[in-house]
């Protein structure tokens, strides 16, 4: 076995770093200090082909394997973390999805526009209610009417891509039934409220609100019923995907610690010379590419027929974890400079929190793993 | 009216990835990993953009070693039709390069031969006019635009702050800079069918001449001083006695 990518993969890698270098580096600390609207970036990204990489090419999309999605997101994430969650949620979480479970009509109506970035995506399943139990305590509900319409009630929040989203891929319930809706903003979608948020600054998040949205048959994805898989699975190939988000971050906190600790002086050497900071470093290397090894592994597992989620669900556990302890580290080898805003140190730290809470956190990730190994174990 | 225009490309070493032996000076260049050269893509851009406004073909044409083929394809996504890699290539030699290149694309029928002013690595310049003398065509050089009228290729030149027009008869050399054009990010599905492509990797087969011999490359040596004053007072006459030294 060799980590070799293909000479195409590394092709699309270079392009994707060359484009963040020269469009979203410029830009990353305004990403995140003027809550950036990354509305354009995402025509750009059209335009290069990576927002639709795993959807087919009739669609706008490249039909590619979620690795390339996952090493295309940590790029992203290198250069700003915000843009990385943004492009994860549009390009994975809905248009992903939407592939995999919309009919003809659907992908025809959004899937190429999605790819060009003229529509843009956000997936609506947590609710001020239902968080760690979204499923169980969902109160977003959907009634079937007389003419084969649905009418959709109810509010989510934290919603990726919310406040400048196009179309809204929906979980509601009716009793114990739970199905998925695509929803537009035509069709009366509400975001009310952006939030304000500790790290990811430049990826909107909001509110989303369902007031008596009436919708015929043809926005049901799926069939009446579906919900529960769609969920489950959307969210074992999320985490897949997003496990490369923490990666991006740790990768640049590793790399600018490297630089400083080459660069910077102190009594009288290079403060790369001592050997706590080597200490600090040969920690954050080490558990950068053992997440990075997890992360190839969990990705080239989620597929359809090798399902286990314990996969997926520890890539992004570990590396979740380390991108904290790594941007930590870097705050710290940096010092005083570190703790200071006009350095990016402290904006990695932020970002890379996020990663432990979104796409189901740590603790609900364990609880996936704990379940799932015993189940294939002892089965 | 199309045209076959043969664009010239080059790889070079990730010149960010270098470092240079404290010691010596020389440039550590093992395990540098190679990448396509700045201006090449300056001219590969200008190139595919005279095919997209007038139709034709865009063939590129390297000489270097069997690594460019990630260059080729590269050029490839960013539009170019066809690619040959003359492998062989050893030091910068501008003008048996010139001859290498003559020799190739004389094979290749074309109008217009387009390259960068430069390259970022040797940075010599004078591949382009040396190029030219070996056709025997007309050279455009630093064309900012390029327009073609039928057999007449009109480039803009920059010279300081002005901007003259130039025309010469086809088939002719032009030669860009990186204020030229923005090259193109070669989007995702022209990068898949580039790697399907064929490359055509041919053996130099003119014996090795040397024109010119490059004697040192070495990094400039600054040697700073390093002098501290640590009193405000006493310290600025002193500044100003050692910047009065220097100048004089």
């Amino acid at each position: 076995m060799d980590f070799k990518l293909s000479p195409e993969t590394e092709s699309i890698l270079n392009m994707v770093s060359e484009f963040s270098r020269k469009k979203i580096e410029p830009i990353a600390n305004k990403i995140d200090s003027d809550e950036f609207d990354p509305k354009g970036l995402f025509r750009e990204m059209g335009s290069l082909g990576i927002l639709g990489i795993t959807v087919p090419e009739e669609y706008g999309g490249a039909n590619l394997d979620y690795l390339t999605q996952g090493l295309i997101l940590e790029e992203l994430s290198y250069y700003s973390a915000s843009i990385g969650l943004s492009y994860g949620a549009h390009s994975n979480l809905v248009m992903d999805n939407l592939n995999r479970n919309g009919s003809k009509h659907q992908k025809e109506r959004y899937l190429d526009k999605m790819s060009k970035g003229e529509l843009i995506g956000s997936l609506c399943l947590t609710e001020p209610g239902a968080g760690s139990d979204a499923i169980g305590s969902m109160k977003t509900t959907y009634n079937k009417m007389e003419d084969e319409k649905y009418k959709i009630n109810g509010s989510k929040i934290f919603i990726t891509n919310a406040p400048i989203a196009d179309l809204f891929l929906t979980y509601a319930r009716n009793g114990s039934i739970y199905s998925a809706f695509l929803l537009e903003r035509a069709d009366g979608v509400e975001t009310p409220k952006k939030l304000k948020k500790m790290g990811m600054r430049g990826s909107p998040t909001g509110e989303v609100v369902f007031n008596d949205i009436v919708v015929g048959k043809d926005r049901l994805m799926g069939n009446e019923g579906d919900g529960r898989r769609i969920i489950m699975s959307g969210l074992n190939s999320e985490r897949a995907v997003l496990a490369f988000g923490p990666l991006g971050i740790a990768r640049r906190a590793l790399e600018d610690s490297i630089n400083y600790s080459t660069s910077r002086e102190q009594f009288g050497q290079k403060i790369g010379d001592f050997e706590l900071i080597q200490e600090r470093l040969a920690y954050m290397f080490t558990k950068l590419e053992a997440a990075r090894l997890l992360a190839y592994k969990a990705a080239l597992m989620t597929k359809e027929e090798l399902l286990d989620p314990s996969y997926a669900a520890s890539s992004i556990l570990f590396a979740s974890e380390t991108a904290t302890e790594i941007t930590k580290h870097a705050i710290m080898i940096f010092g005083g400079y570190g703790y200071m805003s006009e350095y990016p140190l402290e904006r990695y730290h932020r970002d890379a929190l996020l990663y432990e809470i979104g796409a189901g956190t740590n603790e609900i990730r364990k609880i996936i793993i704990g379940h799932n190994i015993q189940k294939k174990r002892f089965k | 009216m199309p045209y076959n225009i043969i664009v010239l490309i080059k790889q070079i070493p990730d010149l960010e990835l270098i470092k240079i032996n404290k010691d010596t000076g020389a440039p550590i260049l093992e395990g540098v990993p190679y990448r396509f050269e700045n201006l090449s893509k300056n001219a590969v851009e200008a190139a595919v953009r005279l095919k997209e406004k007038y139709g034709g073909k865009v063939t590129a044409v390297m000489f270097g070693n069997e690594k460019g083929t990630q260059v080729m394809k590269e050029a490839y996504a960013m539009g170019v039709d066809d690619g040959y890699i003359i492998t062989g290539y050893t030091e910068s030699n501008p003008r048996f390069t010139a001859k290498v290149l003559a020799n190739k694309i004389k094979q290749i029928p074309h109008d217009i031969i387009i390259l960068g002013n430069q390259s970022a690595d040797s940075m010599s310049g004078m591949l382009a006019s040396f190029l030219a003398t070996q056709l025997n065509y007309p050279l455009l050089s630093n064309a900012l635009k390029i327009e073609i009228n039928d057999k007449t290729a009109i480039a803009s030149e920059g010279a300081e702050k002005f901007v003259a027009d130039e025309t010469a008869p086809l088939p002719c050399v032009i030669s860009v800079t990186q204020e030229t054009n923005e090259p193109r990010f070669p989007p995702v599905m022209m990068i898949m069918k580039a790697g399907q492509k064929k490359i055509n990797i041919e053996p130099l087969n003119l014996p090795v001449e040397s024109y010119s011999k490059v004697l040192s490359k070495m990094a400039p040596k600054s040697e700073r001083k390093r002098i501290i004053f640590e009193d405000m007072d006493k310290g600025l006459p002193e500044i100003v006695k050692v910047i009065k030294e220097v100048v004089k």
